[in-house]
């Protein structure tokens, strides 16, 4: 079954290209790597524009955590005129996404650029764990052995797909035949 | 549209040379609860029915109180509430309806006004102080013509009002908009040309549309008299020179949906079918104005128009 853009439901997210903001006074990118071709082309193009910009990178900061508090001090300081560009796997920038909606930013000054290479989240409503995998076929969850249905149905939340069992008759991994 | 609700004028008070408070209070049951920034549309003795934001704390369902500017091309609303309203008087006013609602996730807001524009941020700054919110209020205002209410605001505000009494000392929108924490917002009520220069400025600020919230001063300005062809209803309609096409139908029992009477909010765009329009609206877009246009403010000019109604 194809679908086209028009008809993904409302709450699939729609990515755009990461073309620098051109009424942004201040660029901030946070990415969860260094180096992909995506990022250091976006990486180029916000050092290139005419106002300063701030890099974070997840490899710079022992954890997840480290890295938000950092993110969150700097939004603290920030004045309107900032925009932000989020990088890296679903799960990692939808949080963050959340963070700066928290701090004050507005949807149109943050740009989300999922990385393309690791697939999508998908997160199993069953045993509540997060993973990766593809969207147009059946999931087994690595966790319970569930095979999973992904639906159409993405968590900005989380950032991840709903992951429900496809198969009500059976509900548990071990039922398979 | 919901029914009117009758209504007694119980105070009448002249604020500034130009500017008179009514306050109006509920022949039946007790009044509608309203949000900050909500408007009512009272409907004068003289046939006129204009929108007015509502001034009193949103939680008094006893009274509403309005503030009405005396215009000098008044169609006969303004002029009728200045000249002719008396204490006692009764009218019927539409429920209360907000298209400049409060944005609850700023963390700041900040309000402007200019002249008569202050109306909607009486309830604004009644709410914000129950909420204990951060906001200032920027009001400019011309000394004992039109600087409504700068005593009560400031025994109200303190130092969140900031006052720019024309032309001693000038709104600032540069220095207003600089530097501002994220969560910041900003809320504009007064004449187009201030509305346009806090676009402008604050997208050189790098401020998102979504941050920017405004309320232009609408209302039906007068024109040539014309003439309408009703499609559906077979009618033929002279409009007259002070009167709006709204009014003209309303007049020949034709309800059209409506909210702010004043070419904004979008609800009574009417389809038609030929003749030439003056679109005086700020809501349809380039395109939709071939096909449609808004009653409430638009009119006819050169070839007869065949409405689709």
């Amino acid at each position: 079954m194809s679908t086209t853009t028009k008809q993904l439901p409302t709450s699939v997210p729609r990515y755009y290209s990461g073309e620098p903001s051109q009424l942004a006074t201040h660029h901030l990118m946070v990415s969860q790597g260094r180096g992909c071709t995506e990022q250091a082309r976006i990486c180029a193009s916000l050092n290139s524009s005419a106002v300063p910009m701030t890099h974070l990178s997840l490899s710079d900061y022992p954890s997840s955590a480290e890295l938000q508090r950092a993110m969150l001090s700097i939004l603290r300081e920030a004045t309107v005129g900032l925009r932000i560009y989020l990088l890296g796997n679903e799960d990692f920038i939808w949080p963050l996404h959340a963070l700066a909606r928290v701090a004050g930013l507005q949807p149109e000054e943050i740009q989300v650029i999922p990385s393309a290479s690791c697939g999508h989240a998908i997160y199993c409503v069953h045993c509540s764990t997060t993973q990766h995998g593809a969207l147009d076929s059946p999931h087994t969850c690595t966790e319970c052995g569930v095979v999973l249905e992904v639906r159409q149905h993405f968590s900005r939340r989380l950032g991840a797909y709903l992951g429900v069992c496809a198969d009500a008759r059976q509900p548990y991994a071990q039922a398979r035949s | 549209m919901s029914g009117f609700i009758p209504v007694r004028v119980t105070d009448i008070r002249q604020v500034t040379p130009v500017i008179r408070e009514v306050s109006l209070q509920s022949l039946g049951t007790a009044l509608p609860k309203f949000s900050a920034g909500s408007h009512i549309q009272v409907l004068l003795p003289n046939g006129k029915r204009n929108a007015y934001s509502l001034l009193s704390d949103p939680l008094d369902t006893r009274h509403y109180r309005i503030a009405v500017r005396h215009q000098e091309n008044s169609r006969g609303g303004s002029r009728y509430v200045h000249e002719q309203l008396q204490v006692g008087d009764e009218l019927r006013i539409a429920p209360p309806a907000n298209l400049f609602p409060l944005h609850n996730e700023a963390h700041l807001h900040i309000l402007l006004a200019a002249g008569i524009g202050i109306t909607p941020f009486m309830p604004y700054c009644t709410e914000l102080l129950r909420r204990g919110a951060p906001f200032e209020l920027h009001y400019a205002y011309r000394n004992c013509i039109s600087d409504a209410y700068v005593a009560q605001l400031r025994d109200l505000l303190g130092e969140r009002l900031h006052c720019y009494d024309s032309p001693q000392r000038r709104l600032d929108l540069k220095h207003v908009l600089s530097n501002r924490p994220l969560g910041s917002h900003v809320y504009a009520c007064g004449p187009q040309r201030l509305l346009d220069d806090l676009h402008q400025q604050a997208a050189s600020l790098g401020w998102s549309d979504s941050r920017i919230h405004s309320e232009a001063f609408s209302a039906a300005q007068s024109g040539q008299p014309f003439s309408v062809q009703l499609l559906r209803s077979r009618q033929q309609l002279n409009v007259s020179a002070d009167q709006s096409l709204l009014e003209a139908l309303e007049a020949a029992g034709v309800e059209v949906p409506n909210l702010c009477r004043g070419g904004v909010c979008g609800q009574c765009q009417t389809g038609y079918l030929q003749g030439d329009v003056e679109h005086r609206d700020h809501f349809l877009s380039p395109d939709e104005k071939a096909a449609s246009l808004m009653p409430c403010v638009s009119r006819g000019c050169g070839q007869p128009l065949l409405l689709d109604l």
